[in-house]
C-alpha cells in the first residue's frame, strides 16, 4: 500500500508539556489524520492492590484516596461501600447525604478542571484561567467542611469521618451560590465561542457503537448518546433520593464532551 | 557559578516532572498559576521543556517505570538547576514506599535542594518553599 | 425479573453454569465452567446488551478466581461471572476477541497474577516495565518482593 509508507509516527510523552501525568502515546499519522494509536501506561502504577493487602479496613480509604488526586472521593467512596457490603454495615442517613454532597461537589470541581485544561490544550488560556478561578470556591467549600482542599479523608467504613457543622452551612451556601452565575456564563461562553466550536466540533468522534464496544463510561459515553449513569442505574448513597437529569448528546465529538460536562 | 546561582534566584522558570504522582500535587501546581495565586507575579513560570528550566518540581513517588525516565530528564537540565521534591510522595514516598513497583526515593537518585511536604502541599506552602530555597541560596552566596 | 436472566443463562448453557448465588436482589454471582466462559460472556454482552464493566482476579486458597462484572443497566442488575482456575497453571480462553472491552484487563491480570489467556490478541506488559523479570507475578500470595529477596531487583 502506498499510503502505508506515508505514515509518520509522532511520539508523545511520557513527559510532554501537554500532559499532566506521564503516559506514552504513539500516534501514527497520515497527513493530518491519526490512523493508529498505541498507548503505553503504567508510569503511575504503584501497586496499590498489594499495599492494601497489608492494611486494616480503616486504613484502606486513605490509601485508595491517593489513587487519583482529582477524584479523591470516588475511590474511597467505592472502597468503603465494598467494605460495608462485606460487613453488612448500615450507614446513617445523614452520612449518606454528606457522601453524596461531597461526590457532587467533586463533580463540579473536576468538570471545571477538565474544562480549564481543555481550554489550555486548545490554546485558549483565558478559559483555563476563568474556569480555575471559579473552581477555587468549590475547593474552599471542601476546605471548610473537610479540612483540606483535596484528599479530604472524609470516608470511613460505616459513615463519614466528620460531620458538616451547622455553622459552616451558611458559608458553604454562600460560596456555592456565588458559583451559579459564573457557571451560567461558562455555558454561554463555551457553547457559543466560534474558536472552540471550530476546534472541537467533529473532532475525535466516538460513535455509539464504539462506545458500547469499548465499554466507555461516564461523561464520555453520555457524549456519544449512551445513557449510562451509575448514579441513576445502580443508585448508591443518597442518589436515589435526589433528583437529577442524565444529560446525553449525540455526536460523541470533543465539543459534546464539553457539553455534557457543563 | 555564584553569578549563575544569583541569576537563578530571580524569575525562576520551573519544569514540572510528574513521576507517578496521584496527580493532586500536579493540579495544585497548576493552581498556582491561576488567578487566585498567580505566581507569575514573582516571575515564576511553568515551561514546557526541561532544557529551559531553572528548577524542576518533582511530584510523586517514582515507580520502576518512571525511574529511568526521571533520571534521564533530570540529567538533561542545564546546570545549575534546583530540584524540588514536592509532596510527601517525592519527599519520602509516603505510603507507597513498601510497594513492589517502587525502588528508590527521589533523593537517593539525585540531589534535592528543597523538600515541600504535604499531601498535597497547599499552594501557600509551595510558594513559601520556593522562597525559602531562594533565600537559602542567597544566604549561602553571601558567606 | 431477576430470574429471567438467570433462567436464560441456565437454559442456554445448562451444565456450564455450576452455581448461582444471589448476593442481593441486584447482584448475582454465576459460577461458570472455565471452558465456556467466553460463550457466556458473549451471550451477556451481545444478546442481552449487558455492559462489561471490569474484571477482577484474585489468588485465593482454592486457586485463582476471576470475576467478570457485567451490568445490565436497563434492568438495574449486575451479573458477575465467576470462574475458578487451578493454582498450578492457571489458563483460560481469552474473551478479548468477543468482548473487546476485556482486552486491557486481561493483560493486566496476566502480568500481575500470571493467568494465561489463550488467544489474546495482544499480550504485552500493560503496567509494569518491559524488563520485568519473567515469571514474577506480584499479586500472587507466595510472591516475594525484592526487599524479601525477590527478583524484581533494585540497581541504582
Ligand atoms: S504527596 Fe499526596 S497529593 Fe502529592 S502525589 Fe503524593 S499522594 Fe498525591
Amino acid at each position: 500500500m502506498a499510503a502505508k509508507s506515508r505514515t509518520t509516527i509522532i511520539p508523545i510523552g511520557p513527559y510532554h508539556p501537554l500532559q499532566e501525568e506521564p503516559e506514552f502515546f504513539k500516534l501514527h499519522v497520515e497527513g493530518e489524520k491519526v490512523v493508529k494509536l498505541e498507548i503505553e501506561i503504567g508510569y503511575n502504577h504503584r501497586g496499590i492492590e498489594k499495599l492494601a493487602e497489608d492494611l486494616t479496613y480503616d486504613q484502606v480509604p486513605f490509601l485508595v484516596e491517593r489513587i487519583c488526586g482529582i477524584c479523591s472521593t470516588s475511590h474511597p467512596f467505592a472502597a468503603v461501600q465494598a467494605i460495608e457490603d462485606v460487613g453488612g454495615v448500615d450507614v446513617p442517613e445523614r452520612a449518606k447525604y454528606i457522601r453524596t454532597f461531597l461526590g457532587e461537589l467533586e463533580r463540579i470541581h473536576s468538570h471545571l478542571l477538565w474544562l480549564g485544561l481543555a481550554g489550555h490544550f486548545l490554546g485558549f488560556n483565558t478559559l483555563w484561567m476563568w474556569a480555575w478561578k471559579h473552581r477555587e470556591p468549590v475547593l474552599d467549600t471542601f476546605e471548610l467542611i473537610t479540612g483540606n482542599r483535596n484528599h479530604y479523608a472524609m470516608f470511613k467504613p460505616g459513615g463519614v469521618r466528620r460531620d458538616i457543622m451547622d455553622e459552616d452551612i451558611p458559608t458553604a451556601m454562600r460560596l456555592l451560590d456565588g458559583l451559579v452565575r459564573p457557571l451560567n456564563m461558562f455555558i454561554k461562553v463555551v457553547l457559543q465561542d466560534p474558536v472552540l466550536q471550530a476546534r472541537t466540533k467533529n473532532v475525535g468522534v466516538l460513535s455509539y457503537d464504539d462506545c458500547v464496544e469499548l465499554g466507555a463510561l461516564g461523561p464520555t459515553s453520555r457524549a456519544s448518546g449512551v445513557p449510562w449513569d451509575v448514579r441513576r442505574d445502580h443508585p448508591y448513597a443518597a442518589y436515589d433520593k435526589v433528583d437529577f437529569n442524565v444529560i446525553t448528546t449525540e455526536n460523541g465529538d470533543v465539543f459534546d464532551k464539553a457539553v455534557v460536562r457543563l | 557559578m555564584s553569578l549563575k546561582i544569583k541569576a537563578l534566584t530571580k524569575s525562576i522558570w520551573v519544569f514540572h516532572l510528574a513521576a507517578s504522582p496521584c496527580n493532586n500535587c500536579d493540579i495544585e501546581i497548576l493552581d498556582l498559576l491561576t488567578p487566585r495565586w498567580d505566581i507569575e507575579r514573582f516571575g515564576i513560570q511553568l515551561v514546557g521543556s526541561v532544557r529551559h528550566a531553572d528548577a524542576i518540581l518533582v511530584t510523586g513517588s517514582m515507580n520502576r517505570k518512571a525511574h529511568e525516565r526521571v533520571k534521564r530528564v533530570i540529567s538533561q537540565a542545564p546546570q545549575p538547576c534546583f530540584v524540588i521534591a514536592l509532596g510527601n510522595c517525592a519527599c519520602s514516598m509516603e505510603m507507597f514506599g513498601a510497594s513492589y513497583n517502587q525502588m528508590h526515593c527521589l533523593d537517593e537518585v539525585t540531589k534535592v535542594h528543597a523538600y515541600i511536604a504535604g499531601c498535597p502541599p497547599k499552594p501557600e506552602a509551595m510558594i513559601q518553599g520556593i522562597i525559602a530555597l531562594i533565600e537559602a541560596q542567597l544566604a549561602a552566596l553571601k558567606k | 425479573m431477576a430470574d429471567e436472566v438467570v433462567e436464560g443463562l441456565k437454559s442456554k448453557f445448562g451444565d456450564a453454569i455450576i452455581d448461582i448465588h444471589e448476593k442481593s436482589p441486584d447482584k448475582t454471582y454465576v459460577t461458570v465452567a472455565p471452558p465456556r466462559l467466553p460463550d457466556v460472556a458473549e451471550y451477556l454482552y451481545k444478546d442481552l446488551g449487558a455492559r462489561f464493566s471490569i474484571a477482577s482476579g484474585m489468588h485465593m486458597a482454592h486457586g485463582f478466581e476471576i470475576l467478570y462484572h457485567f451490568a445490565l443497566d436497563a434492568k438495574h442488575r449486575f451479573i458477575n461471572l465467576r470462574v475458578i482456575l487451578d493454582s498450578e497453571k492457571p489458563s483460560i480462553d481469552s474473551c478479548a476477541k468477543r468482548v473487546p472491552a476485556t482486552e486491557w484487563i486481561e493483560r493486566e491480570m496476566w502480568e500481575l497474577l500470571g493467568i494465561e489467556f489463550r488467544g489474546h490478541p495482544d499480550m504485552r506488559h500493560l503496567l509494569l516495565t518491559d524488563d520485568w523479570p519473567e515469571g514474577n507475578y506480584p499479586l500472587r500470595q507466595d510472591w516475594k518482593d525484592w526487599r524479601e529477596g525477590g527478583e524484581n531487583g533494585s540497581e541504582k
